[in-house]
């Protein structure tokens, strides 16, 4: 079977699930009875405002026609308006979205890039005084809070040592923004060769990375130390040693074979991932679709939350989708027509 | 010549339970024999006996809580209990080679088989070239008996059959020219129409390079029919060795008999057997002599450790009452 | 090549007394030994705060605010002028008194669950693996902040829907033992001996799957303290002057830009103290109770 028609059916069978997931996330937001009218209008309004903001708003049709209403009309990609800021979810969102990506891509790369390397060789030194040490600082990684981390790096680094700007948000005031490009000032500073841009959202950037890669260094280091020791028991690598090939080579070996598990495991990780970098954004001020999800959490706009726990969940399944491919592509035992 | 010499060896595992109390488990005990050039021997006995560790106590394969307590074990003279891993990886693979069972499982899944055989080439002659390595892994899988070699080395582990992949650990085993090979239940898993094609082919080469070989199994047929020599193990103590063909004709042991005694040509169920009984405890052995629990005739000297009686030069039994018992 | 099971019968009973066991337990496993003495610590601390803690947590002391660390004030005052130590010790009750009812709730919900749809299988087994394999999709601090502030601000919200969303992994734990369990050649021979199937089911497999749940719920009682922290840190579920860590993590954040550190570090402190304590205990008991891993420890 061909790439594209396993990508097809894969996608196909994830229907039902975003089905569920948009039914899950519109339940969601009604589970509590709070009266988004009351919200919306504020609670001196009398009761004839509120019965027609309800009739606007549809709250007074039975929950599953609403539901319907909502469906299909997120499938055309309305996904209603913020009650807040009165702009459309949809398009809040979509602009925020690549913001939180640039964070969740630097942030998850650098905790892997250390993190796998240092759960390789825990796992080949395991129960030495390296695998000791390592699996402590996972213990701790898993128990610091990414909200906690994220102050106290704020006032270490640019309280007591200045080295950092102040957490404003992704790029300093006094420096004006390039053209959008990839919405990514990063990226769109080095395309317009704005190298004030570069400098400053780089500096802006340093902190929040940092505090992703700590939180999701717990997790991988963790996954990569287990699955390592399981491919070092293996019976393959024991025919590796018997035949005389050398550590290095071995240690080549072991990392290969364990690569395929390890990837999966941070697709699923990224998950709970885009939840942290949500949380680090609302620290940190980064303006991108965490800070704007959680905000709306806090205040109530019902149609910003569904949108947003919209957003992560497709965003997972889109993860979930593509290593699967992944794997499928670089794996000589993966079979198509699985 | 004798390749390999084994000399008291001693293998325990070494753990800690719950309480943080010592648990030992002697898995190999006072183990001694040898192999020599152009000769195969058989070690032969029941899951558990210690055969297979035999094997990775030789290979420095151990892994914790598994060690060597105790014993020497030489080959061509030099010590290999006490050898550095960089010493070690020389001889292993080149000199002494080991095929295991679960064939499929050997392989590393994600190279191909050309480049695993090849590999195992260059790691001990790093001047070769990848080409060359190459062709030599190919020829070594044409010797093996695999069909079409040059297009077969691009195949992927788990699209061979449990022979083939045997045929390309063999072949992996050879490459570099060995002394010694020790099969590891080489035929565990096998057909058995395919089983007879490895050994056989392990035969043949062992004749034509006078190679020296070790061949662990629990199948007494196999030893029967392919080895010189036989080795019978029990809780991990050799009870008996000797010629194939004095072993399995006089069998001096009661464990040996018993063994014999329970082929299906042998078995007359009109006689009451006695033998029977679980696995050794290598927790808690006896003692005296190990089989004393499933021994039909034990006696009041038994809980001394029997000596190693021989019956004739080449004949050895470790019980009270070897002689003039079978 | 194998080591097969047969090798490694079961040791003789031992005589060691009990105390030195226990004292062999704790210098085998420093980490588990950590754990349980943080647990212990906080516990007590939990227990006894009302008595031992020198001022009121909710007391406002208009003339101190924003107080450093002083001998009348262990951890400084913050904001409102309540003491920082005070509500430090305090809060530990709202830790274990969410995390103690959540975990439980986790357990009482997954632990059947989890039993019954690996035992019966068929279609309700698919229908509740599938329904909880697609809440994966969710990141759980955003679930568990939406519900909660969607149901509203109580107590007991909280640990309800806390203890609800991590029942999942009881569930999946427990199912995968039983699914082992069934297939394997101890239950076949209890059935060959004649025990009526659900009885063996029950017994064995409460016995043996219920191993792995306890090193669990440790791990879990550290998330459902983590959770609470963070969903008190946004103000969800949480009221404003209960001494909670997260909450008061929350307004020691306004001050961290400006260095009245003290207002945020101490609960953050204490809180990764507790988190880790029980996270060290779970792993330490993960490590006792699976014999590969104790087996590879000298």
């Amino acid at each position: 079977m061909s790439v594209s028609r396993f990508l097809l059916r894969r996608l196909l069978l994830v229907v039902p699930l975003l089905v569920f997931i948009a039914f899950f996330t519109f339940m969601l937001t009604r589970l509590g009875g709070q009266d988004a009218a009351v919200l919306i209008s504020g609670p001196n309004s009398t009761a004839e405002e509120l019965d027609m903001i309800r009739a606007e708003l549809g709250l007074d049709q039975p929950l599953l026609t609403q539901f319907w209403i909502y469906f299909s009309n997120a499938v055309q990609g309305d996904l209603g308006i913020s009650w807040i800021n009165n702009r459309p979810v949809l398009t809040d969102l979509l602009v925020r979205l690549p913001v939180t990506l640039e964070l969740l891509f630097w942030g998850v790369g650098l905790g892997a890039l250390i993190g796998i390397p240092v759960g390789l060789r825990a796992a080949r030194d395991h129960n030495k005084r390296f695998d000791q040490i390592v699996r402590f600082f996972s213990l701790l990684g898993f128990s610091i809070p990414t909200y906690f981390l994220g102050l106290v790096m704020i006032l270490v680094f640019f309280f007591y040592l200045g080295w950092s700007p102040p957490a404003l948000g992704r790029i300093s005031l006094m420096v004006s923004p390039p053209p959008s490009v990839t919405y990514s000032y990063l990226i769109d500073g080095i395309i317009a060769a704005r190298w004030d841009v570069v400098q400053s959202a780089f500096s802006q950037l340093i902190l929040p990375v940092i505090a992703m890669a700590i939180v999701a260094s717990a997790p991988i280091i963790k996954q990569t130390r287990a699955i390592a020791m399981d491919v070092l028991a293996s019976e393959y690598v024991r025919t590796s040693e018997a035949a005389g090939l050398s550590r290095r080579v071995i240690q080549k070996i072991v990392a290969r074979n364990s690569m395929t598990p390890i990837i999966t495991f941070i697709g699923t990780e990224l998950t709970a991932l885009i939840g942290t970098a949500s949380v680090l954004e609302f620290i940190f001020a980064w303006g991108g679709m965490g800070q704007y999800g959680l905000q709306a959490i806090i205040h109530g706009d019902f149609a910003a939350v569904q949108g947003y726990v919209l957003a992560l969940a497709l965003f997972s399944v889109l993860v979930f989708v593509i290593i699967d491919l992944v794997v499928v592509l670089i794996e000589p035992r993966a079979d198509l027509t699985a | 010549m004798t390749l390999l010499e084994v000399k008291n060896l001693h293998t325990h595992f070494i753990t800690r339970d719950i309480g943080n109390q010592v648990q030992v488990a002697k898995a190999l005990n006072s183990v001694s024999f040898q192999v020599e050039a152009g000769e195969i021997l058989g070690l032969v006995g029941e899951t558990g006996a210690g055969k297979s560790l035999t094997a990775l106590s030789i290979m420095g394969l151990l892994r914790p809580p598994a060690e060597i307590v105790e014993g020497a074990i030489s080959f061509e003279g030099r010590d290999l209990v006490n050898m550095r891993i960089s010493e070690l990886n020389k001889i292993r693979g080149a000199a002494i080679a080991m095929v295991g069972q679960n064939p499929r499982g050997a392989l590393d899944p994600l190279t191909r088989i050309g480049e695993q055989i090849a590999r195992v080439a260059r790691a001990h002659n790093p001047k070769l070239s990848k080409s060359n390595a190459a062709t030599m892994a190919v020829a070594a899988m044409d010797r093996v008996g695999i069909a079409d070699a040059p297009a077969r080395a691009e195949a992927w582990p788990h699209e061979l059959s449990g022979g083939m992949a045997q045929r390309v650990l063999i072949a992996m085993a050879l490459i570099n020219g060995p002394r010694l090979l020790i099969a590891d239940e080489p035929t565990t898993g096998l057909d058995v129409t395919v089983q007879a094609q490895i050994l056989d082919l392990l035969r043949e080469l062992v004749q034509e390079l006078n190679m020296g070989a070790m061949i662990i199994t629990h199948d007494l047929g196999v030893v029967a029919q392919y080895c010189n020599r036989t080795a019978v193990m029990y809780a991990g103590r050799i009870v008996e060795e000797g010629l194939t063909g004095a072993v399995f004709s006089q069998p001096a042991h009661p464990y040996t008999q018993a063994l014999i005694g329970s082929t299906p040509e042998k078995l007359d169920f009109s006689i009451d057997l006695d033998e029977g009984g679980g696995p050794p405890n290598l927790y808690g052995l006896p003692p005296g002599c190990h089989y004393i629990d499933r021994c039909p005739r034990p006696a009041d000297a038994c809980v001394r450790i029997p000596s190693n009686v021989a019956i004739s030069e080449s004949h050895h039994a470790l019980c009270h009452f070897a002689e003039g018992s079978s | 090549m194998t080591t097969t099971e047969v090798a490694r019968v079961e040791a003789d009973p031992t005589e060691y007394s009990l105390g030195r066991r226990i004292i062999g337990l704790a210098r085998r496993s420093g980490t588990t030994t950590f754990g349980v003495i943080v647990v212990v610590v906080f516990g007590v601390v939990a227990l006894i705060a009302p008595l031992v803690i020198p001022y009121d947590p909710i007391a406002i002391f208009t003339d101190r605010l924003l107080q450093p660390p002083s001998a009348e004030h262990w951890f400084g005052t913050d904001g409102n002028g309540m003491d920082v130590f005070s509500r430090v010790l305090y809060a530990a009750r709202y830790a274990f008194g969410v995390a103690v009812p959540a975990v439980t709730i986790s357990v009482l919900i997954g632990v059947p669950l989890g039993l019954l749809t690996g035992y019966r299988g068929g279609m309700f087994d698919e229908v509740t693996v599938r329904l909880m394999d697609s809440l994966r999709v969710f990141p759980l601090i955003v679930l568990a902040l939406a519900v909660v502030a969607a149901t509203g601000q109580s107590l007991l919200n909280v640990i309800l829907i806390i203890g609800i969303l991590d029942s999942p992994v009881f569930v999946r734990l427990v199912r995968a033992e039983v699914l082992q369990l069934r297939s394997s050649t101890f239950v076949e021979a209890a059935v060959a001996t004649g025990n009526p199937v659900r009885r063996i089911l029950f017994v064995h497999l409460l016995l043996n799957s219920t191993k792995g749940a306890m090193a669990q719920v440790a791990v879990r009682a550290a998330w459902a303290v983590r959770i609470m922290a963070t969903l008190a840190f946004f103000g969800v579920g949480i009221e404003a002057p209960t001494p909670e860590w997260g909450s008061m993590i929350r307004q020691g954040a306004e001050f961290m830009a400006t260095g009245q550190w003290w207002v945020g570090i101490f609960p953050g402190v204490a809180l990764i103290l507790l988190v880790l304590g029980f996270n060290m205990l779970g792993d330490g008991l993960q490590d006792l109770f699976d014999p590969r891993r104790r087996a590879e420890k000298r």
